[in-house]
């Protein structure tokens, strides 16, 4: 990886050619995964700050059978995860493994109609949560017309991507591409085998909640997280080192203990219904998540030379100091009993999918979006106000769910018996509303960014540009070398 | 690291090992277990729920209560009870138990012979139990150690044995859970088991529980006129919460297969690998209804 320069001589000039070149041919596609995914994150802030009001005023949109907690939570979190962080995710991976091979996006009309019924599916899925059509799986709830449809289109999209990525013509490899090969094979094992064994062909009782807490914990660390990792491995380096990794061998080191640990992990604690072992070996493998995080957080660290606080740079350092606090407050959880069945858990949520992945990707975002649709690259205020909203957001929400949670469990553990299980959740309502307070910052932040890129892709539209080879014409500003 | 095939094949290896040790091996071990009778029950446990009741879970699932109730009882600890019953010999017996520190052997001697079994050893190590079990016996005495499973959830009365996978089997989905914003409802239909209650809980979870943040799930209810005469079925509202006067508010036919679901709610079965012994503690009448020990197993111990 090479930073750019301003010297324009022939070969940097013909450079620059390539880049706009491989940025324009994955336009279409890309445009319309960040529009559609930031729309998405939006519903999803207005979902769960519906859900979160909920828990301490009861009463409010209560008659609604599409509005009750039990619907609006499941579609909060799908809406975000399905929506928001894979479909953008899967764009930004596109991008990337166009940039690191040097090579042009295969079949993109193919990839703007998969990422279009991506999207269909994802409103059929939401809908049925919504409507009371689930599974009854955490994170699985989307009923089958939805989730075939939503696998179908990323199984599309992850076909582009591997020939693409066949395809490149930098033969050499880079972490950011090893986390993306692996992702694309991790999510669609995780999701065939728990939709096969807990929808069409069920497993028989307790097996249905091991397979339901290996797919949660897998979505997060394998799939989610590999794509955070892969975009932190792609800017830090670009945007504060001139390309330069600290080391590979640590990224290696990282990325084979991961692909060896992260599987095991089950989202268990004790005491739940299973044979021991099965607790106990989960527990272990979340532990030795320990091992990839401390490798690659000291490896980015390391990397980040130049200030890392300006605005395009802020979003990664910020993803990359709540990656260590999630992985951490993860095992944490997974060690102590107290925080078992409790809100912590939604804390700890919180922080890897807002703190880690999506800053991540919102700092993606920002530096992609304008490459593509040939906008100003200067930081807008929107992207101060997404910044600071979400950090107040994750502050609010996950400080409050944490302190609650643990209060919970103490009251759980020694607390009233359970007639007074009324006054226990009364006691949780300070930090109910506490978390309340922090996803309307939350959502504040996502409107403030789907803004921004609603108004860049506006602009875009508007010079007719946003569509086939025509995106050619039009004059992109400099975006940095090819990797 | 240049190669992508190299990197496939490393991923492939790596989650193909996990998949076999957190997918296959746990189905090999508890995805084949079967419904079978505990020891001393002829009925195989746990038996299919009756079809009301299943129609009743589904409610339950589509509703989405698994995001606030979990069904599963967690266990913490365990100690030790011993029970003695009785003596052929009660001079050798009254020395045991003076050894065993045990004061008032004449008394207990008495009891055990004429009436109950009494509890003699409470809270106490397995070593300690087999140890006063071994030397009761050997005093001609009859006497039995009895396993009490402890925790948070015991004590709350959520249950009286921990939850195990054989608890499951007959549920899909499964709606073990991860949340307690709401009580536990592993054993609702035994501390619960009036379906009048179940129904206002539902309709409005304040008339029954103050300050309960259960939602309303009034959408499950008819409000209607009232006809030549009041529907039998409808709810007995207290007067804030009562439909104006000539309406009545009906329970739908999903109210009622989810009554029937939750009333259904119980796991009072010992098994192998969760023995129950205990009986539940009598709990604050009116507000927990003590779990019916219907499957009582043969060593209850006895209202301390």
């Amino acid at each position: 990886m090479n930073g750019s320069t301003s010297t324009s001589s022939p070969a940097e000039q013909s450079r620059e050619d390539l880049v706009r070149d491989i940025d324009s041919s994955t336009a279409a596609p890309l445009a319309l995964m960040f529009f559609a995914s930031l729309a998405w994150l939006v519903v999803s802030a207005l979902l769960a700050l519906v859900a979160s009001v909920k828990l301490h005023s009861p009463t409010i949109l209560a008659n609604n059978s599409w509005m009750t907690y039990g619907h609006v939570k499941p579609a909060a979190n799908d809406t975000f995860v399905y929506g928001f962080a894979s479909q953008a995710g899967i764009a930004i991976a596109l991008w990337m493994l166009c940039r690191l091979g040097s090579v042009r996006l295969f079949a993109p009309i193919s990839a703007t109609i998969a990422a279009l019924f991506w999207n269909i599916g994802v409103a059929l899925g939401i809908f049925g949560v919504l409507g009371g059509d689930t599974t009854g799986f955490e994170w699985l709830e989307f009923p089958t017309y939805g989730s075939a449809i939503f696998f179908a289109s990323f199984v599309v999209l992850a076909v582009i991507a591997l020939v693409t990525f066949a395809r490149r013509s930098v033969r050499e490899l880079y972490p950011s591409q090893w986390y993306l090969l692996a992702a694309l094979l991790w999510f669609p094992w995780l999701y065939t085998t728990a939709r096969l064994l807990l929808v069409w062909h069920p497993v028989r009782g307790a097996m249905q909640f091991l397979i339901n807490g290996w797919f949660a914990s897998g979505l997060m660390t394998l799939w989610l997280g590999s794509l955070g990792v892969a975009v932190l491995y792609y800017f830090i380096p670009k945007l504060t080192n001139g390309g330069q990794l600290y080391s590979r061998s640590l990224a290696t080191f990282g990325f084979w203990t991961l692909a060896v640990f992260g599987p095991w992990a089950a989202n268990l604690y004790q005491g739940v219904p299973l044979p021991a072992w099965i607790v106990s070996v989960s527990i272990a493998a979340t532990v030795l998540t320990l091992v990839p995080l401390v490798a690659t957080a000291m490896n980015l660290w390391h990397t980040r030379l130049a200030p890392a606080f300006d605005c395009s740079r802020i979003w990664f350092t910020t993803s990359l100091v709540f990656y260590v606090i999630a992985s951490l407050c993860n095992i944490a959880i997974a060690l102590c009993p107290i925080s078992a069945l409790t809100v912590a858990a939604e804390s700890v949520q919180v922080i890897t999918l807002y703190g880690f992945v999506g800053f991540a990707l919102f700092g993606a975002i920002f530096h992609i979006a304008p490459r593509i649709t040939g906008a100003d690259l200067a930081c807008g205020s929107r992207g101060k106000i997404t910044w600071w909203c979400t950090m107040l957001g994750i502050l609010f929400f996950s400080g409050a769910m944490f302190i609650g949670g643990m209060a919970q469990g103490h009251s759980l553990r020694d607390g009233p018996p359970y007639a007074d299980s009324a006054k226990m959740m009364n006691g949780l309502k300070p930090f109910l509303r506490a978390s309340t307070f922090g996803l309307a910052f939350l959502l504040i932040g996502n409107i403030a960014i789907f803004g921004s890129v609603a108004k860049m892709l506006r602009a875009c539209c508007c010079r007719c540009c946003c569509f086939g080879d025509k995106s050619k014409n039009v004059k992109l500003k400099p975006a940095g070398a090819a990797r | 690291m240049n190669y992508g095939s190299l990197i496939f094949l490393g991923v492939f290896a790596t989650f193909v090992a996990s998949w076999w040790g957190m997918v296959f091996a746990p189905q090999l071990q508890i995805g084949s277990q079967q419904p079978k009778a505990p020891e001393g029950v002829s009925v195989a446990y746990p038996s299919v729920r009756p079809g009301i009741a299943a129609q009743g879970r589904q409610i339950y699932v589509s509703q989405g209560c698994v995001y606030c109730h979990s069904q599963q009882v967690r266990q913490e600890g365990y100690t030790f009870e011993v029970l003695f019953l009785g003596t052929t010999n009660q001079q050798a017996t009254a020395t045991a138990l003076d050894k065993l520190g045990i004061k008032g052997g004449a008394q207990l001697i008495a009891a055990a012979n004429e009436t109950s079994p009494q509890l003699i050893l409470t809270n106490v190590s397995l070593q300690q139990a087999s140890a006063a079990e071994t030397a009761l016996k050997e005093s001609g005495a009859n006497a039995s150690r009895v396993f009490i499973p402890t925790g948070a959830d015991m004590s709350r009365g959520w249950g009286l044995r921990q939850s195990v996978a054989q608890d499951y089997l007959q549920e899909y989905p499964v709606q073990i859970g991860n949340s307690r914003l709401g009580p536990d409802l592993t054993n609702i239909g035994a501390r619960r088991p009036d379906a009048a209650w179940h129904l206002n809980h539902l309709y409005n979870s304040r008339i029954e529980v103050k300050g309960s943040i259960m939602p309303a799930y009034q959408y499950l209810f008819d409000k209607r006129k009232i006809g030549r005469a009041p529907s039998p079925d409808a709810l007995k509202l207290p007067p804030e919460f009562a439909p104006p006067a000539g309406y009545e508010i009906v329970p739908k036919p999903e109210a009622l297969t989810l009554v029937a679901y939750l009333q259904s709610l119980q796991t009072t079965t010992p098994l192998f690998e969760a023995p129950m012994t205990q009986m539940p503690q009598s709990a604050p009448a009116g507000d927990t209804n003590a779990p019916s020990a219907t499957n009582a197993p043969a060593t209850n111990t006895p209202s301390k």
